[in-house]
């Protein structure tokens, strides 16, 4: 099986028998969601591609403590998640800058639809309390179900089910009558 | 039901669940809620390899640059008693095999003659073993080997 198509947690396995040079596909897999997370708690790119290179580190050193039970980025996202708590707590710097933009390898017509869904989704998020736009990003981009996202944050489930809700709602209501509907229908 | 609770219902689902029973009976025949919960999980499903904020930089070089200069390491190694152990176990079995009836159905169909091919045989596994535990201890055996003089003082 080729190594880009293996789930996580076989690529961990591999990484445990010796096959350090395969935790670079998780790198590769979770570099821009944990840089995400990274940014929700600093909102700064050095300070978050910073973060981003801790968690993977820690990540790694720890690798052996993951016992399989839950999918791995629950796991990874409870590290970055504790990360981003133990170094705010410890004072590093806090400004306010605006998102880095990036060439993206997808064809015009999808790269901009999917731009267009991700800003609407971020226009419907920076509506939301502060505190629970992290919960927000780690379901949609994280894929972590409203269980997981409360073990981790602390944050009651209906609290965190109730700004997914308004968030899915807003991304409904922003969805009608734009490009990504032309195109569904294409 | 009307379309709106069905869409609520549809939006109030957890990441890896399945569409409820009553959401696909009334997507079979609204063509406007299918046409909208579509759209949606193909947006959500979409938002998954995506991330909230873009990167300039990829940062898997410089990640996997640590990694390889951590302490942690992952090798599978085995151990110079569990080398030991294992070999001295394939030695003592050798020696004892002619002592045994294990090959006695062997021995029914060849004969006396087969002690000498069979004692060759496990003397080659023996030697690829060993040779693999050397060389997987190359260098604590130079070690060994560079401290001998010392320790013979």
């Amino acid at each position: 099986m080729n190594n880009e198509n293996k789930t996580d947690e076989q690529i961990v396995r591999q990484v445990l028998l010796g096959g350090i040079e395969s935790f670079k596909i998780i790198v590769e897999r979770y570099q821009k969601k944990i840089y995400g997370i990274g940014m929700r708690f600093f909102k700064n790119m050095d300070d978050s591609r910073d973060f981003t290179q801790e968690v993977f580190i820690r990540a790694y050193e720890n690798l052996k403590s993951y016992a399989g039970r839950a999918p791995f980025r629950y796991w990874l996202s409870r590290i970055a998640y504790n990360h981003g708590i133990n170094r705010l707590g410890s004072g590093r710097a806090e400004s306010e800058v605006p998102e880095e933009q990036a060439a993206d390898t997808l064809t015009p017509e999808r790269s901009h639809l999917k731009e267009e869904v991700r800003e609407m989704l971020m226009e419907a998020v920076a509506r939301l309390p502060e505190r629970y736009r992290i919960c927000v990003d780690m379901y949609f981009f994280m894929g972590l179900t409203y269980g997981e996202i409360s073990e981790i944050t602390g944050y009651p489930v209906n609290t965190i089910k109730s700004n997914v809700l308004r968030a899915k709602m807003m991304l409904r209501d922003e969805l009608k009558g734009t490009i990504a509907e032309d195109y569904h229908e294409l | 039901m009307n379309c709106e609770k069905i869409q609520r219902r549809f939006l109030e689902m957890d990441n890896r669940s399945r569409i409820p029973l009553s959401v696909q009976a009334h997507m079979l025949y609204c063509s406007r809620c299918r046409h909208d919960i579509t759209l949606l999980s193909e947006t959500f499903a979409s938002l998954r390899s995506e991330a909230p904020f873009i990167m300039d930089r990829n940062l898997c070089e410089k990640i996997m640059l640590d990694v390889f200069l951590s302490k942690t390491g992952y090798e599978h190694h085995v151990t110079r008693f569990q080398w030991g152990a294992v070999g001295s176990i394939i030695l003592v079995s050798l020696f004892l095999i002619p002592f045994s009836n294990s090959f006695e159905w062997l021995r029914a169909y060849f004969g006396a003659g087969l002690e000498l091919p069979v004692s060759i045989v496990l003397g080659l596994a023996f030697s690829v073993f060993a040779l693999a535990g050397i060389f997987s201890n190359l260098d604590d055996l130079k070690k060994f080997v560079n401290s001998l003089p010392k320790k013979l003082h």
